[in-house]
């Protein structure tokens, strides 16, 4: 049986929050982890158009708030606003050279960092930038390896405007 | 199908962020209430199975590697704890004694004990999922018995208190999370010194709130207060490393060192404010 490209997404968005939240923390360097969840949401948003970017975006942030348990509204609304950014790329830039890919990672993974904090502030600001920072650029090692694997769910006729 | 999908893709977006703003505020005053939400119950159903089935894959590539690598070293070590093992045999001859009267101590205490303990050893499904929350996932939820505001504790100490629950699962605040604060007293007879102890984000705790002439040192153990109610009295939380002075607030605050490494927690056992420890 062959799953839809669109299923594939899920169950790799799906398993990138399991893999998160078993893992992450063994790779803990500096009290930065990186943040798998997000990791994949940025290589799909990358490699789809707006409004099928923001679905992801939900889905990403429905499944982190459940996991965490704790600002699902947030996470939500930040790793929506992740996936909207990134997918309104594609009638911008071309988002296919890696250059373009790690830098839309890593200033996507900052501003939805930003807009996680407007909506759930955290104590120590500090801390706050210390750990933001840290973790989009960690995030940076797994980008270009994972969207290698999401575009090879996607399929390759689609291109730039695939929307299913 | 597909041009419906593409032609309202403002609509889409519009409406997953009513939704997603639905999906936060029904989340919020789920767990306010202390009641299960449908939503995380659902995705914890999905994930919880695929948490538990990468946690052992996990633990045991992590046993397989650690034995690869540390062979020799391992066979060096099984020699000498095996000719340890020889003399403690002998002693433990003499502990059995110590032990049956112990067995039958605990017996009558917990005879003495209210019934309405019962606690739960749950299995942790996962460990700080987010840099910016201190929480885990435990293997048990509402079917096994766990409620909100139940205690996670380890044979070493304090781990932090459950604050939502699904079927399942249950998510544990720890102690070290910035919102997580536990009433502390230091457990020196001549101290008894009271606070309260916060987290910070970090690896450490703040125990706070204590007075300028407080009798607080380094090496002191920190037990929980039992005052709030939340927390039972007398459980270990962690030693005093340094004490600092507020002199702005006229306060002495306290840097605790946790007695539990909650990075290395696999169990915790679950129980309620009432269970008064030994």
């Amino acid at each position: 049986m062959r799953l839809p490209a669109w299923l594939k997404l899920v169950l790799l968005i799906l398993f990138a929050t399991a893999v998160q939240a078993v893992f992450a923390h063994r790779l803990r360097f500096h009290g930065v982890q990186p943040d798998f969840n997000k990791v994949v949401l940025i290589c799909i948003a990358v490699n789809t158009s707006v409004h099928v970017a923001t679905a992801y975006g939900f889905l990403s942030g429905w499944l982190m708030g459940s996991v965490v348990g704790m600002s699902v509204g947030s996470y939500l609304i930040s790793r929506m606003m992740l996936g909207a950014l990134l997918g309104l790329l594609e009638l911008r830039v071309f988002r296919h050279n890696p250059i373009v890919l790690i830098f839309s990672a890593l200033t996507g993974s900052m501003l939805c960092e930003a807009v996680f904090f407007l909506f759930s502030p955290q104590q120590n600001v500090g801390r706050w930038v210390s750990l933001a920072v840290g973790e989009s650029l960690y995030n940076l090692v797994f980008v270009v390896p994972v969207s290698a694997w999401v575009r090879r769910i996607l399929p390759p006729s689609t291109g730039l405007s695939y929307t299913s | 199908m597909r041009n419906l999908w593409r032609d309202n893709r403002f609509r889409v977006i519009a409406l997953l962020a009513v939704l997603a703003l639905f999906v936060g505020i029904q989340h919020n005053r789920a767990v306010q209430r202390g009641a299960t939400n449908p939503f995380a119950e659902a995705v914890m159903a999905l994930v919880a199975p695929v948490q538990s089935a990468l946690r052992s894959t996990g633990d045991f590539l992590s046993d397989f590697g650690y034995g690869v690598v540390h062979g020799r070293r391992l066979r060096e070590e099984n020699k000498r704890l095996r000719q340890e093992m020889e003399a403690l045999r002998a002693e433990q001859v003499a502990q059995e004694e110590l032990r049956q009267e112990n067995e039958r101590l605990r017996r009558l205490l917990q005879f003495a004990q209210t019934k309405k303990i019962r606690p739960l050893v749950a299995r942790v499904l996962a460990i700080q999922p987010s840099a910016y929350f201190h929480t885990l996932i435990v293997g048990c939820g509402q079917a096994e018995g766990v409620r909100p505001r139940m205690v996670a504790v380890t044979d070493k100490g304090l781990v932090g208190l459950v604050y939502m629950v699904t079927r399942h699962t249950a998510h544990v605040l720890l102690i070290t999370d910035p919102n997580a604060s536990v009433g502390a007293r230091v457990q020196r007879a001549e101290s008894r010194a009271v606070g309260v102890c916060r987290g910070r984000g970090e690896d450490y705790l703040v125990l706070t709130f204590l007075s300028k002439d407080a009798d607080v040192r380094p090496g002191d153990v920190v037990i929980t207060s039992g005052l709030g109610g939340v927390y039972p009295a007398g459980i270990p939380i962690g030693v005093v490393e340094q004490v600092m002075e507020q002199r702005q607030a006229g306060m002495r605050e306290a840097r605790i060192k946790p007695f539990v490494d909650v990075t290395r927690v696999e169990e915790v056992l679950l129980t309620r404010a009432e269970a008064t420890p030994q």
